[in-house]
């Protein structure tokens, strides 16, 4: 009795966190404007933020450097990919973003093997393969997600960055 | 444009094989559930370590299930169109044979509730990559790599 108990019990949450979980899957999500980390970035200068001309460090967004890529940033966006070797979703996240760099222009996509840069998973907090970032041209990140982007999210955050006005 | 080992096609298995076998899995792991303390649950259970194991340590090509689906599923179905690395799935007969074994240990030395709870996790993951296509140890495996590499 106990057995079935548990089997349903299993099934049920299973159920509930695989539901989820294909919710969120390929989702970019918006990381630059987090508000909240204005103050904390800006420290004990706090005052000064009102004075400051709106720039991205405000918006306490996270920058990447190229050297740490290896690569220069594409002049629209580029696509950091985080792959690792059990991960059955870098392969077609790999061919997706390498077509969509090789149509756009000014997009670049870079992949890095998590096993060889632990350094840059720490840093930016990777948790799960692949993890995708997308960053404006100067290297900030606007996106992240994790799993096969969709492609409507990239196409669309693409056309943010190429035309920021709109 | 990019090139990665890990897209050999040498190494690669038709997506529809693991998603078979975590199947067959997740309807033993539950029978085993279900008959913990029996005769049968322990046979249930000593099968499906054995299976994992053959699968972890020997390669997919070994797994049981994997030899049920090319012998009598593949056959059936429309050619692949779809392939996977198989170093993931393999990765997750691994997690799958630490559970199950754990489990099996539990059973021999009379405590069934450590065995319970081991095979729930077990079915919590076979069911996952069963019904969602999600393998929960790959997902894992760079937290595992997180804690270990300094």
């Amino acid at each position: 009795m106990t057995g079935l108990i548990v089997v349903l019990v299993v099934l049920v949450v299973a159920t509930v966190f695989g539901l989820w979980q294909r919710r969120n899957d390929g989702r970019m999500k918006d990381v630059a404007s987090r508000p909240t980390d204005a103050p904390t970035s800006v420290g004990e200068d706090a005052p000064r933020a009102d004075v400051h001309v709106a720039t991205r460090a405000e918006h306490g967004g996270e920058h990447m450097r190229a050297a740490d890529l290896g690569v220069e940033f594409g002049t629209v966006a580029t696509f950091v990919q985080f792959s690792g070797p059990m991960c059955a979703q870098c392969g077609p996240t790999r061919r997706l973003l390498g077509d969509i760099a090789e149509q756009y222009e000014g997009v670049v996509h870079v992949d890095i093997d998590s096993e060889q840069r632990m350094d840059l998973v720490r840093a930016y907090g990777v948790m799960r393969t692949p993890t995708v970032l997308i960053l404006d041209q100067s290297g900030m990140i606007v996106k992240r997600g994790v799993g096969v982007p969709r492609t409507v999210d990239l196409v669309a955050t693409l056309g943010d960055l190429a035309d920021p006005g709109n | 444009m990019t090139t990665n080992a890990l897209c050999d096609p040498q190494t690669e298995v038709d997506v529809r094989g693991p998603r078979f076998g975590a199947t067959i899995t997740t309807i033993v792991l539950a029978l085993a559930l279900v008959t913990v303390g029996s005769t049968l649950g322990l046979v249930l259970v000593a099968w499906q370590t054995v299976a994992f194991a053959l699968g972890a340590f020997v390669g997919l090509k070994a797994q049981p299930y994997g030899v049920l689906f090319r012998a009598v599923i593949q056959p059936r179905l429309a050619p692949p169109s779809s392939f996977e690395a198989a170093a993931p799935p393999r990765f997750a007969q691994l997690v799958g044979f630490l559970f199950a074994a754990v489990a099996l240990v539990s059973l021999l030395f009379g405590v069934p509730a450590l065995a319970t709870i081991a095979l729930a996790f077990a079915l919590a993951a076979a069911f996952l990559n069963a019904a969602f296509g999600f393998c929960l140890g790959c997902q894992m495996y760079l937290l595992g790599r997180r804690l270990v590499v300094r």
